[in-house]
């Protein structure tokens, strides 16, 4: 081969915003648009009846999808607002205690088997879309809530005695140094999150809580292979795509100069 | 002298400062009381787990005494807020901590930006604090990852100046940095000192970095008790005690010829000879003698400059090194 070699790349090209990474970056997005493409052939030559067709339309998957992102959202942004604060209040308070504590709720809520969770709060509190958020939340804080706890304690302790030595206040020094620095990691967790209510969000639908869970069981239920494998793999085309996005988030919100 | 740029450095006293920790038999600290007079530079030298760092952390109270008074200026400093009072001491740790995610500019201009100046202000004195620190304007808008580490510590002294305070605390500074950048490193802070005349607390372990550094040097023992507080030529001179002598080793008196710059001592008038070792003013009576015993010649001619252009300004003999050394210790 004759290829030239690429000279090394300075620090700040090598960071993650050179070209290679963004040819990478649409992989992903390529492979979800050719999957669904299949899927659309696909039950484009299938012969389906009439309860196949009330399921497999334009009008109900695209209802359906919005739900779920909709469910998606509102449990992703839920879990951030319980679990960031709670990580650095914990963090912060250097506590023991609390630290046990607050990792051993968010391990139980994890623990539980998620169908499991979903079903006993509804039958503790009630069925509907409301009860699918707290079963959901409960079970997506855990990563944002642990890695945000370890994102602050990993701060050089030297970062944060320079801070406090030239004369930053106890939250000055967590918003202008521990937290930005914290960033990657906390957004890891909340990657972790995102994808793992994407994928349990059609649990919602056990409990009347909507979403592509719906159309999922009622495949299932009534032995309609076409329309469980389509919203199957809807289920699982959004996961990936979420996942994207928690990647690009990673990449874009990261602090620079590191 | 130059007259001091900014504010000029305030007397701390500490008066019976000690520091023990719960469940420790012995105090860290144990009653130092010391004078550092202003605009001087003082250095805490003692072997590691001695207190100077524990020290040194109470006067801008990252540490709290136990017991004891520290003033700075006059005023008691245990009085006031911790965070107000820190804003007006500079900080420089061996380790540096400069902040990975902010630029140059960002690093040094943080304490201003707290402090509520102008974005105007804040940039004219990012670009002041680095030509002070002796590097180039465009770095204001790197990253600190992007700096070598001996330039990472300019940014460090800078930003330790930044608001300007009346004290600074370092804390092996140069620690870090090969000796070659160290040597470089403490030069263009003795000639920063100059001007702005701070007062500076400077902890190190190196006795020969104290030498060179320190107006005054406190050699401390365990506990942060202080074995000698003197100036160098007077430790060297005349250690109080043996703990003192092991800190200046061997080679006692060469140490003390290092400390004496030529313009300082009293030239014979220059012979007409040719091909004599030449020496600047600005080098000390060590750089002679070393001249001398490199070029087997006991006359050396002293010019006003570096260079081969510089006129000649007298010669020192041997003779004279030798006298020189002697009276320095007998008239500190």
């Amino acid at each position: 081969m004759t290829a030239p070699i690429q000279a090394r790349r300075p620090a700040r090209a090598a960071r993650g915003t050179g070209r290679p990474r963004w040819a990478g970056l649409l992989v992903r997005p390529a492979l979800i648009v050719a999957g669904l493409l299949v899927l659309w052939l696909w039950t484009r030559g299938q012969r389906l009846d009439s309860i196949e067709a009330r399921n497999v339309n334009g009008e109900v998957i695209g209802s359906q999808v919005l739900e779920h992102v909709e469910l998606t959202l509102i449990c992703t942004a839920l879990t951030i607002a319980i679990a960031v604060p709670l990580g650095v209040a914990v963090s912060l308070s250097r506590s023991r205690v609390g630290r046990v504590v607050v990792l051993g709720l968010g391990n139980l809520g994890q623990a539980i088997p998620s169908v499991g969770l979903i079903v006993l709060l509804a039958l503790v509190i009630s069925i509907g879309v409301g009860t699918a958020v707290i079963a959901l939340v409960a079970y997506a804080v855990l990563p944002v809530l642990r890695n945000t706890m370890v994102g602050i304690e990993g701060v050089d302790p030297v970062l944060t005695e320079a801070a406090r030595g030239m004369g930053l206040s106890r939250l000055a020094v967590l918003f202008t140094v521990e937290l930005p620095l914290a960033v990657p990691v906390i957004l890891a967790g909340v990657r972790t999150a995102l994808v793992l209510t994407v994928a349990s969000a059609p649990l919602a639908a056990l409990i009347d809580g909507g979403g592509l869970g719906e159309g999922l069981f009622t495949g299932l239920s009534l032995n309609r292979p076409v329309i469980s494998v389509t919203f199957g793999v809807l289920v699982a085309a959004l996961a990936l795509f979420a996942d994207w996005l928690g990647l690009l988030a990673e990449m874009f919100l990261r602090p620079k100069g590191m | 002298m130059p007259e001091p740029t900014g504010r000029p450095g305030e007397t701390i006293e500490l008066t019976d400062v000690t520091k023990r920790y719960p469940g420790q038999a012995e105090p860290a600290v144990e009653a130092v009381s010391m004078v550092i007079p202003a605009g001087e530079v003082v250095v805490l030298v003692g072997p590691s787990g001695c207190g100077k760092t524990t020290t040194m952390k109470m006067i801008n109270r990252l540490i709290e005494p136990t017991s004891g008074t520290i003033t700075i200026g006059g005023t008691d400093v245990l009085t006031l807020d911790p965070d107000q009072h820190r804003r007006d001491i500079g900080y420089v740790i061996q380790q540096i901590g400069l902040f990975p995610h902010k630029r140059i500019e960002d690093n040094i201009g943080l304490m201003p930006k707290v402090l509520g100046w102008s974005r105007s202000r804040i940039r004219a004195r990012v670009a002041e604090l680095l030509e002070l620190v002796g590097l180039p304007a465009d770095y204001a808008r790197r990253y600190p990852r992007e700096l070598s580490g001996g330039q990472q510590q300019r940014v460090g002294v800078a930003r330790a100046l930044a608001a300007d305070p009346s004290v600074m605390l370092m804390d092996e500074p140069f620690g870090a940095t090969d000796p070659i950048t160290r040597d470089h490193l403490q030069n263009e802070f003795l000639r920063l000192q100059r001007e702005v005349r701070k007062t500076i607390v400077f902890v190190t372990h190196d006795f020969d970095e104290a030498l060179k550094m320190g107006d005054r040097i406190a050699v401390l023992r365990p506990r942060s008790v202080i074995a000698q507080y003197d100036t160098p030529e007077a430790i060297l001179a005349a250690p109080a005690d043996d703990y003192v002598a092991s800190f200046i080793g061997a080679g006692g008196q060469l140490k003390k010829l290092a400390l004496l710059r030529l313009r300082d001592v009293e030239l014979a008038p220059a012979p007409r000879a040719e091909g004599l070792p030449r020496i600047a003013v600005e080098a000390t009576a060590r750089d002679a003698l070393d001249l001398m015993l490199g070029e087997g010649s006991d006359v050396v001619l002293v010019t006003d400059d570096f260079g081969d252009d510089a006129t000649v300004i007298g010669s020192l003999d041997l003779r004279m090194v030798m006298g020189a050394a002697a009276g320095e210790a007998g008239n500190p």
